[in-house]
């Protein structure tokens, strides 16, 4: 656990060196913000008039983070094989494991940062409105979630590709893919069975009872789920590098 | 384990295939505490190849490879935690500051009092007053001398140098292969290298590959003895009778003609006859402009190995094509 937390160490240092972090947290922070205080000044009745929860600009950032999330990912591992710095850690004493958690950590960390800076909009409405508690818990769930699951999908893109802009076309793709699940469901022609399969499997069926204030377990098991697959075919892979 | 445990480094049978190609055929070699081993060859004769499979960056397509007594596939870890690796490219983050990336070599290598052996092995590289500075501010000579420092930090029992002078102002050459030398004394370091005086300086083994093969193994001590000793001529006469008179000698076996007024004589080494040939010249007032001896050097033999492994490929290469040849008539 302690090398994890070491390879994660120097992976922040890493991401915040890049102006892509910053381009990240400023852009999330002025996107959501905007939509928050639009939403209080076209309201008649000022703050009593605000939406009970945060659930709009919230929504909004989950949906940024298909374009936003690959672009951060996508060096994390095939900067290392790039530079030669993968022969460094395949020789020091961590486990391949090891390496991808700390870049997940640390891409998370990054991520869980810039969804810290959104708690302004609660606290702003606890203080002058009358928001619902529960649906804001479960809403910053549900984003914690939603960055792990696409943090490790974009690191397991990032172990397979050959450079970074295939990592990023990569990650972009399946995410992209999985996002568009529940859109493509509706399509008529599909089979009922078809389509609720592709509902279940879709990133953003998910999201729906979080914002609403309701936590399900097969909702929270579903992005545990896409993380856990992700960072562990991302483990094998980096793995199996070393038998070309 | 049935090897001597001074052995630190043993490689069997190694072999590497990538996709159709082999890169590395039936390796076999050993090195002992104490030993500075270097490991010579042309390019792509397999010299990273095999020693990233001893670092356990890959494993082999077969054979087995032990570093410190621990296998480098199925104990890697603790192969890793005996071994420090200097590979070809040099594995710096260059946003990071020098003392920084060696911190964090060092934490993953669990070492105490880190913060003092950083400094240690920064003024062994002579690096302690660019500490703070940026790896991306460093120059060539400075990067390679970060890259040695950080397989020196946990002190390891074996050390694997992929070209370690390479980039270096000849100054730092210097320095650089004292430190080796000194590391040596109670380590096993295995280095590449295409300087062959560098070996020939700082090393008591040459292992040469070529073509993916152990081509020789020499103890550099050694080297040259057994050998007919050899001289080089130049006398001011160009006639042909030099040749034929100095080669009827006694203790000259045989002369060349390198130029027109230039031999190389292979002789039985005695003094006697360097006397005789010498007084010979003089006498018949041939002019003696040059008489050299010839040192079995390393270069010597390298080359003299790469020439054996082309005509050896040659003839491979047309015997196959003759059997090849002799099918399709069939």
């Amino acid at each position: 656990m302690q090398n994890v937390w070491i390879i994660a160490r120097r992976e922040l240092g890493a991401i915040f060196v890049q102006p892509i972090a910053y381009v990240f947290i400023a852009s999330m922070t002025l996107i959501t913000g905007a939509i928050f205080a639009v939403q209080i000044a076209f309201s008649s009745q000022g703050l009593q008039g605000a939406p009970p929860t945060v659930s709009d600009p919230l929504a909004t950032f989950a949906f940024l983070c298909v374009f936003a999330i690959p672009a951060i990912t996508m060096r994390l591992v095939s900067e290392e094989r790039q530079t030669g710095t993968m022969e460094l850690l395949m020789t020091l004493p961590v486990t391949d494991g090891q390496v991808i958690l700390g870049k997940f950590l640390a891409a998370l960390l990054m991520y869980a940062g810039a969804v810290a800076l959104t708690l302004i909009y609660p606290f702003v409405l606890l203080r002058f409105g009358n928001p619902d508690v529960g649906p804001i818990l479960t809403s910053y769930l549900l984003m914690l979630l939603w960055g792990s699951a696409l943090i490790s999908i974009g690191i397991f893109a990032s172990t397979i590709a050959p450079d970074q802009i295939i990592a990023f076309m990569l990650a972009f793709g399946f995410i992209l893919i999985f996002y568009l699940f529940a859109f493509l469901a509706n399509i008529p022609a599909l089979p009922e069975s078809v389509a609720n399969l592709m509902r279940e499997l879709s990133l953003t069926s998910h999201q729906d009872n979080f914002f609403r204030g309701l936590l399900l377990a097969k909702d929270v098991l579903y992005y545990v789920l896409v993380t856990g697959l992700f960072l562990f075919a991302a483990a094998r892979f980096f793995e199996s590098r070393r038998w070309r | 384990m049935s090897q001597s445990p001074h052995i630190m480094i043993h490689a069997e049978n190694l072999t590497k295939v990538y996709d159709n190609y082999t890169a590395i055929r039936d390796i076999n070699l050993q090195c002992k505490k104490g030993e500075i081993v270097g490991f010579l060859g042309p390019n792509g004769a397999g010299k990273t190849t095999t020693m990233r499979i001893l670092t356990g960056y890959m494993p082999p397509t077969s054979g087995t490879a032990t570093v410190a007594g621990y296998d480098t596939v199925t104990q890697s870890m603790d192969a890793r935690r005996h071994l420090g690796y200097l590979p070809e490219t040099v594995p710096l983050y260059p946003e990071m500051s020098v003392e920084g990336y060696l911190a964090f070599v060092g934490r993953l290598r669990g070492i105490p009092n880190l913060w003092d052996r950083i400094d240690d092995v920064l003024e062994m590289v002579d690096l302690l007053d660019r500490a703070e500075s940026h790896i991306s501010k460093l120059s060539k000579g400075m990067r390679q001398r970060v890259g040695l420092a950080q397989a020196l930090i946990h002190d390891p029992d074996v050390l694997i140098l992929d070209e370690p002078t390479i980039g270096l102002d000849p100054s730092q050459i210097i320095d650089v292969r004292k430190l080796i030398k000194t590391l040596g004394q109670e380590r096993t370091v295995l280095l590449s290298t295409h300087i062959l005086s560098e070996v020939e300086q700082i090393c008591d083994r040459a292992i040469i590959v070529i073509g993916g093969k152990v081509w020789a193994d020499i103890t550099l001590r050694n080297l040259g003895q057994n050998e007919d000793k050899t001289l080089t001529l130049r006398v001011a006469d160009s006639s042909e009778g030099v040749p034929l008179a100095l080669g009827d000698l006694p203790g000259v076996y045989t002369i060349h003609a390198l130029g027109h007024n230039q031999f190389r004589v292979v002789f039985d080494g005695r003094d006697d006859t360097r006397t005789l040939l010498a007084q010979t010249v003089v006498s018949q007032g041939w002019g003696l402009l040059e008489m050299v001896n010839e040192r079995v050097s390393l270069e010597s033999l390298f080359l003299r190995y790469q020439r054996e492994a082309e005509a050896l490929a040659i003839q491979e290469a047309e015997m196959k094509r003759a059997s090849e040849a002799s099918e399709e008539e069939e």
